[in-house]
């Protein structure tokens, strides 16, 4: 007596199908499940156990032994629950085998036989879906996540009793329909609120426009936070591929709210400056999951104090920032997250605050300041697109009333610039900071003009290959913000003037 | 309620569940098993605890881990060269208050946990 059904697991943010195969058959009675389980498996048969024999189903008295293949595949959590029941009625001939065919089972079961959400619902749901399969049963609270992937019937059911009486017929269960949420823009701070710092600004559009990655440098209370909390106002919002994909790495963290399934708006992430290892570039016990630079994928990510946090994390973000994705070895599990963020940092100038301010003096020792910088390596100073300084408001400006535009004309211009760039790339890549050697060398056309303006400037600062090539970039989308086909002279000018990391008195 | 009492009380309950009884006292170098019996094609191996306070017993204490082993122990002795056919574990508790019967009272893994 022998069945087997279908389940999935999350493996990084992308899922793996499992098949849990049940045999029963005579012999001293007992329940083994096999197929390298983590502990929280093993538990299943307890909860398999009292589930059916809750349900007034007969839990039967003989040799079962369960398997879950791929047998080299490290399984974790509870989400083989309702696979592993449905498996073994099956296998006893209580629940009919051809209904149990072509279909994903996922879910947790409570000693009751309630069937209880899981996390990694979405990832699932994709695999199930990429692997040819129509239908899914999910807890009724995982239906709606499951349910956005298009061509897959998703069943939700409250408890096995319910599983049950679907697959023997008994109940019609209408499929979950398929919803794409509106939701509402979160509250961000509108940009009309930060005053001054038309610099800071302009700096913040090209890097929204472009996705580049922006330093911010200035003394404390110039607004260097409140500008990067304007930053997710002003960029534009998720195309439903991307939401997609955002909502899996969510979903896969366990971060997803089941009553809005869908992320629709860009992720701001601002972890704390005593934030670890694994929780920014991911891992942990088991099966890695995503941390930090993963969750900002297609937003944000806003490291504020950065030369606080640890050497070791700010060099790790090393390969995300070159290559937007990171991977996570483990103990024999390695597993590649997509990490394709926006940096923004913002620092002082010194740790006292006021180096280069003209009303209020350092009291830095110079080698302190040394020190201070020194936290940053150069290598990770190269992977910045734009650097820019913030400095303190004077006295006109912060009576004044404000006045800055609004973060709804600001993201009108990065819209266009965008559009102008997802025309350019075909689909390929989303913005000018993803371009590879072979498009910059294809996309970044300069005039005559400012070729010349550009060899002088790799003299003046120093410029490594990296950071030529990141002046160019930032190029590209100034010009794509003016809707010039060409790079002219003064956007490379203007580039390079974010190019400096601001010294003393640069202000 | 003394021991031998107990079965004989045990052995006449199981008749009525439409059990058939297929050995008592089955002995072995290892021990002993009180009751085997069919039950449709179950092969049920039974313990018997006579009780005299007429309480009913949990499962649990009715058959401690030293006693589920043996039993395992001694099933497995009884089964050897013998077809394969689906196997239980029983209790029945025989009190002055009356006849407490658990079906499949335990399997391997509350074995294995004790042992």
């Amino acid at each position: 007596m022998f069945a087997q059904v279908l389940s999935g697991t999350p493996y990084g943010v992308e899922a793996r199908l499992v098949e849990v195969q049940c045999d029963v058959g005579p012999g001293l009675p007992g329940f083994t499940i096999v197929g390298l389980p983590e502990k929280e498996v093993s538990e299943a048969r307890d909860r398999v156990r009292s589930a059916i024999r809750n349900l007034g189903l007969e839990f039967p008295q003989l040799r079962i032994t369960a398997n879950l293949a791929p047998a080299d595949l490290r399984k974790e959590g509870a989400g083989f629950d309702l696979a592993l029941a449905v498996s073994l009625l099956s296998a006893t001939g209580q629940i009919p085998r051809a209904r149990t065919g072509e279909t994903v089972f996922l879910g947790e079961l409570s000693l009751d036989g309630g069937v209880r959400p899981v996390r990694g619902v979405l990832a699932v749901a994709l695999a199930a879906k990429s692997a040819g399969i129509a239908r899914m049963v999910v807890a009724r609270e995982s239906a709606a996540e499951a349910a956005l992937v298009e061509g897959l019937q998703v069943f939700p059911v409250a408890d096995l009793a319910e599983a049950v009486a679907f697959l023997r017929g008994e109940k019609e269960i209408p499929p979950a329909p398929r919803v794409i949420p509106e939701a509402p823009p979160p509250d961000w701070i509108d940009l009309a609120l930060v005053k001054g710092q038309e610099h800071a600004r302009r700096a913040l559009e090209i890097a929204a426009a472009g996705g580049h990655h922006l330093l911010m440098i200035g003394p404390p209370g110039a607004g260097k936070s409140l500008l990067a909390r304007c930053l997710p106002g002003i960029l534009p919002p998720l195309s439903l591929d991307e939401a997609l994909e955002v909502s899996r790495i969510h979903s896969v963290a366990g971060l997803l709210p089941p009553e809005r399934p869908l992320l629709r708006w860009r992720p701001f992430r601002a972890p704390h400056h005593t934030i670890s290892y694994v929780g920014m570039v991911g891992g942990g016990h088991g099966i890695p999951v995503p941390g930090e630079v993963s969750l900002a994928h297609h937003g944000v990510l806003f490291l504020d104090e950065l030369p606080e946090f640890d050497r070791k994390v700010l060099e790790a973000l090393r390969q995300p920032l070159e290559d937007r994705a990171i991977t996570v070895v483990r103990a024999g599990v390695s597993v590649t997250f997509p990490a394709s963020f926006m940096l923004v940092g913002a620092m002082n100038p010194c740790p006292c605050g006021h180096l280069g301010d003209p009303l209020r003096p350092c009291r830095c020792r110079p080698h302190e300041v040394v020190q201070y910088r020194k936290k940053l390596s150069g290598p990770f100073l190269d992977r910045i697109d734009l650097f820019v300084h913030v400095p303190r408001l004077s006295k006109e400006e912060l009576l004044g009333e404000g006045g800055g535009e609004g973060s709804e004309a600001v993201r009108k211009r990065v819209m266009e610039a965008r559009a102008i760039q997802a025309r350019r790339f075909s689909g390929k890549l989303h913005t000018n900071a993803e371009m590879g050697p072979r498009e910059v060398k294809k996309f970044c056309v300069l005039t005559g003009e400012a070729k010349g303006l550009l060899a002088r400037a790799i003299e003046h600062f120093a410029l490594t290959g990296r950071g030529y090539v990141r002046t160019l970039k930032v190029a590209r989308t100034i010009a794509d913000l003016a809707g010039s086909d060409t790079i002219g002279a003064e956007h490379v000018a203007e580039a390079l003037q974010y190019r400096a990391f601001p010294e003393e008195g640069a202000a | 309620m003394e021991g031998k009492q107990a079965e004989e009380l045990a052995v006449q309950y199981l008749r009525t569940q439409g059990m058939r009884i297929v050995a008592r006292n089955w002995r072995w170098r290892g021990g002993e098993i009180d009751i085997i019996a069919k039950d449709g094609d179950t092969l049920v191996f039974v313990e018997v605890k006579g009780r005299t306070s007429p309480e009913f017993l949990s499962p649990q204490e009715a058959v401690d881990h030293r006693k589920r082993l043996h039993l395992w122990r001694s099933a497995q002795a009884y089964l050897q060269g013998k077809p394969a056919v689906p196997v239980r574990f029983d209790v029945v508790a025989v009190t002055p208050a009356g006849i407490h019967h658990i079906r499949g009272a335990f399997q391997e893994e509350d074995v294995r946990a004790s042992a």
